[in-house]
């Protein structure tokens, strides 16, 4: 099928199907899935400067789904989504202009994907060591405490440690009381991560939503998802200002998105926590391989 | 209980099963609507205003996405598909 604004012709099919298993990913996970996307769609044929703005695109149509739908299970914390949204696009502003500045008087190509490599390596083996070490918990008691357990609680004890006013609660989250300048912090990091590797950052945000503001799995997924909507929208208007989105074709891909995206978003609700964070630990992984082949093919 | 809790999930899987057809269908639709019809305006717009293009696009997006869920919610509701909801 003929996609004239970008100008390629492209089965649709295809996009469908690519829509349709970052959706479930997404819905899953609370992950963008533009790692995954971006290389497929370069793959079937779609020209590189049209393949981040037209993923992007499709990932907030998808991420608008999953949010729906999870906020109908409860699975949505709106309230700290908002405060993390500030810290990130702050953090994004910061981390871009770091590389900026660096690009400037050296390459900087090498130095992202070693940055990129170590950050999403320590996610993974943090994360599978956690969920692993959790899961063997729940099945060696008689009586499993609910559907969340956190095999790993000193970093969020300690960040509840910090009393420095103003204190916020998130009750969607079961956070009594938390600084908001830590909520503020977490999510300046993410963004700074995101801004300097120039990545969607459900990978980071994540885990720091788990482990350092004790934010329940299912939550966790729900929240991302919502400040991905934001951090994706962004994305997709200053990329079709530059004339790099397809938007027929992100329509395209966002119908099969939008089918996973509830496939994923219902089916976390047959997986405690522990279980769900075990099966994410491998997509940092899968995102490893796919940075260390485009190093070796020539570069980020 | 054991039985019960058998219905209750094969019920749950049928439910689920509808709903996904349902919208599976509703995008089917949507897919040569949009082919057909958006694509001759959108690309004069994106050759002759890039400000536009990109309001356009991003309300496109978001109105897709709602829409879609939108309808699919009250399908879910007009046929009693809640259990699929948790």
């Amino acid at each position: 099928l003929n996609f004239p604004i970008s100008g390629v012709s492209v089965d649709p099919f295809a996009l469908v199907l690519i829509g349709f298993i970052v959706g479930v990913l997404g819905g899953f996970f609370g992950v963008g899935g533009g790692f995954l996307a971006g290389p497929f769609m370069f793959w079937i044929g779609v020209p590189g400067n049209f393949v981040v703005g037209t993923d992007l695109a499709h990932i907030t149509g998808k991420s608008i789904v999953a949010f729906r739908r999870h906020r109908a299970l409860g699975n949505v914390d709106i309230k700290l989504g908002f405060i993390m949204v500030i810290g990130t696009v702050v953090g994004v502003e910061l981390g871009a202009q770091i590389i900026e500045n660096m690009e400037a008087r050296h390459s900087v190509d090498l130095f992202i994907g070693i940055l990129y490599v170590v950050i999403l390596l320590l996610v993974g083996i943090f994360t599978a060591f956690e969920s692993i070490r959790t899961i063997r918990r729940i099945k060696s008691s008689d009586n499993p405490e609910g559907r969340e357990i956190l095999g790993f609680q000193k970093i969020t004890k300690a960040v509840r440690r910090i009393k420095i006013a103003p204190m916020i609660s998130f009750p969607n989250s079961g956070i009594e009381a938390i600084s908001l300048w830590v909520v503020l912090g977490v999510g300046l990091a993410a963004g700074l991560i995101t801004g300097m590797l120039g990545v969607g950052g459900g990978f980071i945000r994540m885990p720091m939503f788990i482990y350092i503001l004790g934010v329940p799995t299912h939550v966790a997924v729900g929240t991302d998802l919502f400040e991905i909507i934001f951090s994706a929208g962004f994305g997709t208007i200053t990329h079709s200002l530059k004339g790099n989105v397809d938007i027929i074709m992100a329509l395209v891909m966002q119908t099969g998105a939008a089918v996973g995206a509830q496939i994923g978003s219902i089916a976390t609700q047959y997986f405690r926590g522990p279980w769900i964070r075990l099966m994410f630990s491998v997509l940092p992984f899968i995102g490893v391989l796919l940075v260390v082949m485009k190093l070796f093919n020539g570069g980020m | 209980v054991e039985s019960k809790q058998k219905n209750s999930a094969r019920r749950m899987i049928r439910n689920f099963l509808i709903e996904v057809a349902a919208y599976g269908a509703l995008l089917v639709a949507y897919f040569f609507f949009a082919l057909r019809y958006l694509g001759e305006p959108l690309q004069r717009i994106y050759e002759t205003d890039l400000k536009s293009y990109a309001l356009w696009g991003t309300i496109l997006i978001v109105v897709q996405a709602v829409v879609l869920d939108q309808v699919v919610g009250f399908l879910v509701d007009f046929f009693k598909l809640h259990q699929t909801d948790g």
